[in-house]
């Protein structure tokens, strides 16, 4: 089992979205962490066969993406996605079963399990136009899982889920990857940062970092900073250091930043954590905006 | 087969759940209600003063027609036509001028309908006949002539069509095929139904645009495209059940309305003149093929249905190319009128005048499948008929494969 993504590049006719990736995927839990235009939807849309790239190949145990069987074994949860608005969930659930081969008798009783398994058993009858935000992303996860994938891509699965939700979701996806290949593109760090074997940073259409936690946190470990400093240092040491935090306190303002070497004498180097990463990689890209 | 099954039966779903597809069906459900009976609604006017219903005369003119004591054309129902005729010398129009009618014109023209009604139909065949020929006297037409003057007629008609040597030869031989005298009795139905199937289908496939456009642009509208064509059959199956499903249901509809049409016919016209020569009926009186009105009705609406099929595979092969059914609709739309302004114009020009002849919506109106030009390849001459259907089938297959990479080939993004 092992997908492996050999030069993918995607280009937007002025804009390179994704830029020559090359990974090797086998199975366990990859989490793609990236801004907003980082490229993360663009690289899924490519490994589930719906976008062709413009030059690499992306094989799944040597076999093309474009072909039947690689579909078989794959669930995909695209970030926008649609529905008929006249189906109920259960109906999208067993057409989408139909889609993906799987025989009736067979899909009626896995689909009633995933409906119970994403807390939609008492709405499989209604009309998912009558769906709020959360339930219908929970739908979606429930037609990725349908033919019990071996490759499964969720492209922002959490998005649009309560806090309970999301907790429900990530021991969901930390079960799931003990059998499969599962990549999940988020920008929130919280959804990653405990259930990914594997974090995979992703930044202007390139896969900056990967590593498990320990490895990949190692980058800025020992130079995650905090001080307090009266608002004219702080001013002065936020244009200086990339910033991570900022906080007004009683003794001045609290600054959470990164730096080399201790950046004042009132400093003290603190444990880092995976948001400190993200936002030290993508602090330019969110100021941009 | 299943799946393909299975999915053929989803695509289904997902038309009868849209209320457009409700909407354009219920519209030509009523048309087509109205096309049957429209021409037994309203009444019979003399200079201002009704005289009769229309629907009470259609039902004597069939009632007549049903029991005619001379059953073909031949010198004796000529003769008798003339006989019946010659105590009302004035046309209908003129009847209120007669004094015998004064004071009682409603009683008056009963009568003089009564006797009228079996020969109606024959009258508009001669009154054609006139009108191509000029210098005839309808009066004077009878058993001996009659056939004489079709064929000069028809003669005429190959002249200003600028026919070739080939064709002409061609529908000579057809002619004498045709059995004389031709039998004659009611012909109304079939009439009715030639003369309003193209109406029917044009309404049709203007319901088949509204409802087809969303086969493939609807997943991209609906963005349901990413989830379905990484579907396992969604690069192959589903889309052969796409193409499965649009033209059974043009098949389907263009079956189902012209059933429902028919039955009405039959209540209000009848139909029991299917083995009469087509010929006898005003649809058929230019045309040279030696069938009887049910073979013709058999070829004309099998016509229809290959025509209505073709449209919907424009129709979805529009849908498979652009983005949104809006645009798939207007670009049918116009594919489905175009026929009817460009006919007129592309009449100089023969193989213009043959291109235009044989779109989908041409092939709609019956005289046309049979009309005297003829496509000849070697030292075969084929009607309409039976060269487009070909042509369409093969056009079908080539548009279906071409739609099938277009949606295959559909990149998100
Ligand atoms: N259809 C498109 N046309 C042009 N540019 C696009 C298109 N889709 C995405 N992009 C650009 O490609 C980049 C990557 O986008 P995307 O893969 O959606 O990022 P992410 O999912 O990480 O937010 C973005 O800068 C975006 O603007
Ligand atoms: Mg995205």
């Amino acid at each position: 089992m092992e997908l492996i993504f050999d030069r993918v590049t995607k280009q937007y006719k002025n804009k390179l979205a994704v830029d020559r990736v090359s990974l090797s995927l086998k199975q366990g839990v990859y989490g793609l962490l990236g801004a907003n235009g980082a490229g993360k939807t663009t690289l899924m849309r490519m490994m589930c066969g719906v976008l062709k790239p413009d030059s690499g190949e992306i094989l799944y145990d040597g076999r093309k993406v474009e072909e039947e069987a690689y579909r078989d074994i794959l669930g995909y949860l695209p970030q926008e996605f649609g529905y008929y608005p006249d189906f109920s969930a259960m109906d999208f659930l067993m057409y989408l079963a139909s889609l993906k081969g799987i025989p009736r008798k067979q899909a009626r009783g896995t689909a009633l399990e995933l409906l119970e398994l994403t807390d939609l058993s008492p709405v499989a009858k209604k009309k998912i136009k009558t769906f709020s935000g959360g339930m219908k992303q929970r739908l979606g996860i429930a037609q990725a899982l349908l033919n019990d994938p071996k490759v499964l891509v969720l492209d922002e699965p959490t998005a649009g889920l309560d806090p309970k939700e999301r907790v429900r979701f990530r021991n969901l996806i930390s079960r799931l990857g003990t059998e499969r290949i599962v990549l999940l593109s988020t920008h929130i760090v919280s959804d990653v940062e405990h259930i990914a074997d594997v974090i995979l940073v992703m930044k202007g259409g390139a896969i900056i970092h990967q590593g498990s936690f320990s490895e990949i946190i190692q980058v800025i470990d020992g130079k995650v900073w905090e001080c307090t400093a009266d608002s004219k240092t702080a001013e002065e040491l936020s244009k200086a250091y990339p910033v991570l935090n900022i906080r007004e306190g009683q003794n001045g303002t609290l600054l959470r930043l990164v730096c080399q070497e201790k950046p004042a004498e009132t400093a003290v180097s603190v444990v880092a954590s995976l948001e400190d990463l993200y936002l030290y990689y993508f602090s330019e890209t969110e100021q941009g905006k | 087969m299943r799946e393909l099954l299975n999915l053929t039966g989803y695509e289904y779903k997902k038309i009868f759940q849209k209320r457009s597809t409700w909407i354009a069906l219920g519209a030509v459900l009523l048309w087509v209600l109205f096309a049957g009976i429209g021409g037994t609604l309203g009444e019979y006017y003399i200079e201002g003063e009704k005289v009769d219903s229309h629907y009470q005369m259609i039902k004597q003119e069939r009632y007549a027609l049903e029991h005619l004591e001379v059953q073909e054309l031949n010198p004796e129902f000529f003769e008798k036509m003339q006989e019946d005729m010659a105590e009302f010398s004035e046309t209908m129009e003129g009847i209120s001028d007669n004094p015998k009618a004064q004071g009682n014109l409603i009683q008056y023209w009963k009568e003089y309908y009564k006797v009228y009604a079996p020969y109606s139909a024959l009258y508009t065949l001669l009154a054609m006949m006139k009108n191509r020929i000029g210098d005839l006297d309808i009066e004077e037409i009878d058993g001996t002539n009659f056939y004489e003057n079709r064929d000069r007629m028809m003669e005429l008609f190959f002249q200003g069509e600028e026919l070739s040597e080939q064709e002409i030869i061609f529908h000579e031989k057809e002619n004498e095929k045709i059995k004389t005298p031709y039998a004659y009795g009611n012909m109304l139905g079939f009439d009715s139904y030639f003369k309003m199937q193209a109406p029917n289908f044009i309404f049709l496939a203007f319901a088949v645009a509204v409802i087809l456009a969303p086969m493939y642009a609807g997943e991209r509208t609906s963005r349901m495209d990413a989830l379905v064509l990484s579907s396992r059959y969604g690069k192959n199956k589903l889309i052969q059940a796409k193409i499965l499903t649009g033209l059974s249901f043009a098949l389907f509809a263009a079956l189902g309305f012209s059933i429902i049409f028919l039955l009405e016919i039959q209540a209000v016209y009848g139909l029991s003149g299917w083995n009469l020569p087509i010929q006898a009926s005003v649809e058929g009186f230019y045309l040279n093929l030696p069938v009887n009105l049910l073979e013709f009705l058999g070829i004309a609406l099998g016509c229809s249905a290959a025509a209505l099929c073709m449209t919907a595979m424009i129709v979805m092969f529009c849908s498979a190319k652009m983005k949104t059914p809006f645009g798939v609709i207007i670009i049918c739309f116009a594919f489905i009128f175009a026929p009817i302004f460009l006919v007129n114009l592309a009449a100089d020009n023969r193989f213009l005048y043959m291109l235009v002849c044989s779109l989908p919506t041409s092939m709609y109106y019956a005289r046309s499948v049979a009309y005297h030009h003829l496509l000849s390849i070697g030292n075969h001459c084929f009607y309409f008929f039976q060269w487009v259907p070909a042509v369409y089938f093969c056009l079908i297959a080539v548009l279906a494969g071409w739609s099938y990479r277009c949606f295959k080939n559909h990149q998100i993004q």
